[in-house]
């Protein structure tokens, strides 16, 4: 298979020259760092500008990272700090498109009209999102890293100071309290 | 014999596609006979597909933010002097580094740090970068002509509603309801009021300032009425909508759809030519509109009232006839058509590989799997690189079948630049899968490098090792006498 350059190789291709390594970054970690910010946020629509600044920074500022090596988790701090800035901020007047258009914004889209909470039935992807955002934190982040980023356990243990066996343990609890939310099935097996 | 809560555990490994053989046996063993497993396991399944295909858009979403990234970065080392000529750009992005501390709350640490010459041109990259007084939103500027997207505040746009992005055949422009059809260019603005028909073999994709795609089939032609407004007169448009506080809405004689998600399909089909003295209404009355929606959900409104169409449904419609729903079970059958976009975009397109990803898992459920794959293979070289990762991903052992599909479509319709994507291959535990990429690199290459294909069949882990090493030294010593792309 091919070798894949690590993020340290990256982070030193970057610094010794080659600006296609900055790019490469970037797209290594923008799922990852959308993840975070989303996670953090609760919303998707600012975590893209969220996450856009935070890649910005950690670009800019890459020559002070200590240990390339740690590139992911570093980059995940400055995340943390960029989201925690947007959510002290009180004076955003952003209005959601859900608003706008009827819905309701701070919840999932209702269901349709006649249809009530079905069985083990494929759930509505909206509602399934809103319901991720409701999710407890430490299971929201790890969810969210996962799907949007495709990470392996590894990865997302090394990220998250984790071992593999609670990523996992993780993973299947959130599937678990998403299926109780939007399923009966789900909600009776959950209540067992 | 394990008990309920290992199995929980191997339930979610399993999806992951991290059990070994011996424990995927152990958890079939327990699922046979614990109905509450297997109920739990059914429910993980159906949760794990379903949150794949609701991040789908997230995931795209966040290849944008990363290609904004890339051109930012971009365009900073080009209006930085030093980085042009190479070598110094860690000095140059250095020097903003001051921006982050301070971000992180050390605004003291400006104080600290001495006057250097390179601060001051550092503080103007950084202000390059991260221009505070504007909210980040890809408006277009005309420029004279220039047909670059440039950073600017949401009102302050003109009066272009889309760009041409691409186009597989000639796409013609009215600018004015006397004016004469003209070609439209790719890269070219459509204005407030301009009206694009596509031809019978072309179809087409615009860009909004927002980033929203608006994709044309063969045969269609719109208006562009307001800025996320489009009046479809005729035919099928696809599109993906991104968030912003003005809806988005698609009107047709008969009905409006307006975007509560993601990506949603609506097709027009025009009444029949009718005789001389038929009434507008008439007319009106048997055109139809049909909505599917791929992602979210989107509103369709019409004389009779408005309902919500949710993923996954279609819903048509003709005006003064009762809205008929139906449910979609293959979403990209359904939009099919799109494909031939999406294969001349870069061949790390997510929705490509979306696609792809959907066509595959459908290989192996269905007795049409003959017809996935003529979709697969129709996409062309563009789907080698997906089907590659599928082959060699810990998932993919689940279903051997599907994976020798996927081997054998990937080496059929491998180019040159798919070489590397071969020879990963041939690492591969599966030696029918490692005959088949060394047949594909014999057909490309016209290399065995002494091992024949059916040799690979039968090689053991360290001589397949060997092998593929020396396909590897190979492609280093050769790779410059091949196209890189096409």
């Amino acid at each position: 298979m091919h070798e894949v350059p690590s993020d340290a190789d990256l982070v030193r291709q970057a610094l010794g020259g080659r600006p296609a390594a900055y790019g490469d970054l970037a797209r290594r970690w923008s799922p990852r760092i959308l993840a975070a910010c989303h996670a953090q946020t609760r919303c998707a629509d600012a975590a893209e500008d969220l996450a856009q600044e935070a890649l910005m920074r950690g670009m800019s500022a890459l020559a002070t990272l200590q240990e390339p090596g740690k590139f992911g988790a570093w980059l995940r701090g400055i995340a943390r700090c960029v989201c925690l800035d947007w959510l002290k901020d009180r004076r955003r007047t952003e209005v959601p498109l859900s608003v706008v258009t009827g819905g309701d914004g701070e919840g999932p889209l209702p269901l349709d009209e006649g249809s009530e909470v079905v069985e083990d039935d494929e759930p509505d992807l909206a509602r399934l999102m809103g319901e991720v955002e409701r999710l407890p934190e430490a299971y929201r982040e790890t969810l969210m890293l996962y799907y949007y980023g495709d990470m392996t356990y590894e990865e997302l243990g090394d990220l998250l100071g984790l071992s593999a066996a609670t990523v996992n343990m993780r993973l299947t609890k959130a599937r678990s309290l998403l299926r109780a939310k939007l399923t009966k099935a789900g909600n009776r097996d959950e209540m067992e | 014999m394990m008990d309920c809560r290992e199995a929980i555990e191997l339930i979610g490994a399993r999806l992951a596609g991290r059990l070994e053989p011996p424990q995927d046996a152990a958890l079939d063993a327990h699922l046979a006979a614990c109905a509450a497993c297997r109920r739990s396991a059914s429910g993980q399944a159906l949760f794990d597909g379903a949150l794949r295909r609701a991040f789908t858009d997230r995931r795209r979403r966040a290849a944008d933010v990363a290609e904004r990234v890339a051109a930012r970065v971009t365009d900073a080392s080009s209006e930085t002097p030093r980085m042009r000529s190479g070598g110094a750009s860690h000095a140059d992005f250095a020097s903003i580094a001051p921006r982050t501390a301070d971000f992180r709350g050390a605004s003291s640490r400006w104080r600290m740090i001495p006057a250097a010459a390179g601060l001051a041109a550092g503080f103007l990259l950084a202000v390059i970068l991260f221009p505070p007084w504007k909210k980040t939103n890809l408006t277009d500027v005309d420029n004279g002509g220039s047909q670059s997207w440039a950073i600017r505040s949401p009102n302050g746009g003109p009066g272009a509603i889309a760009r041409l992005t691409l186009a597989t055949g000639p796409i013609e422009v009215r600018l004015a309801a006397e004016a004469p059809w003209q070609p439209l260019p790719t890269g070219a603005v459509l204005p407030i009021g301009g009206r694009v028909r596509t031809g019978p073999e072309a179809c087409c994709e615009f860009t909004t300032p927002d980033g929203s795609e608006v994709r044309l089939n063969r045969g269609t032609e719109i208006v562009a009425a307001a800025a996320r407004q489009f009046e479809l007169a005729a035919g099928q448009v696809y599109c993906t909508v991104a968030p912003d506080p003005t809806p988005f809405e698609v009107r047709t004689v008969s009905a409006a759809v307006t975007a509560l998600g993601t990506q949603f399909d609506v097709s027009c089909r025009p009444a029949p030519p009718e005789p001389p003295n038929t009434s507008s209404t008439a007319v009106e009355a048997s055109a139809q509109t049909c909505v599917t929606v791929v992602e979210g959900a989107a509103r369709l409104g019409t004389a009779g009232g408005a309902q919500t169409v949710s993923a996954g449904e279609s819903v048509c419609v003709s005006a003064g006839g009762a809205p008929i729903k139906t449910r979609v079970d293959d979403l990209v059958e359904a939009t099919r058509w799109v494909h031939d976009l999406l294969v001349l975009k870069g061949r790390a397109d997510p929705e490509l590989k979306w696609r792809v990803d959907d066509l595959l898992a459908r290989i192996g459920r269905s007795k049409m799997e003959h017809l996935h794959e003529r979709d697969i293979r129709a996409l062309g070289d563009r789907c080698v690189t997906p089907l590659c990762s599928y082959v060699g991903s810990t998932g993919a052992r689940e279903d051997p079948h599907r994976v020798a599909r996927a081997a054998r479509m990937a080496c059929d319709l491998a180019q040159p630049w798919n070489i590397p994507d071969l020879i990963g291959l041939l690492d591969h535990a599966d030696g029918e899968i490692r005959s088949l990429a060394a047949a594909g690199l014999l057909r490309l290459t016209g290399e065995t490098l002494g091992r024949p294909p059916d040799a690979w069949r039968a090689g053991d882990g360290v001589s397949c090792s060997a092998g593929s090493a020396n396909w590897r030294n190979w492609w280093e010593e050769n790779k410059d006498r091949y196209p890189a792309s096409r």
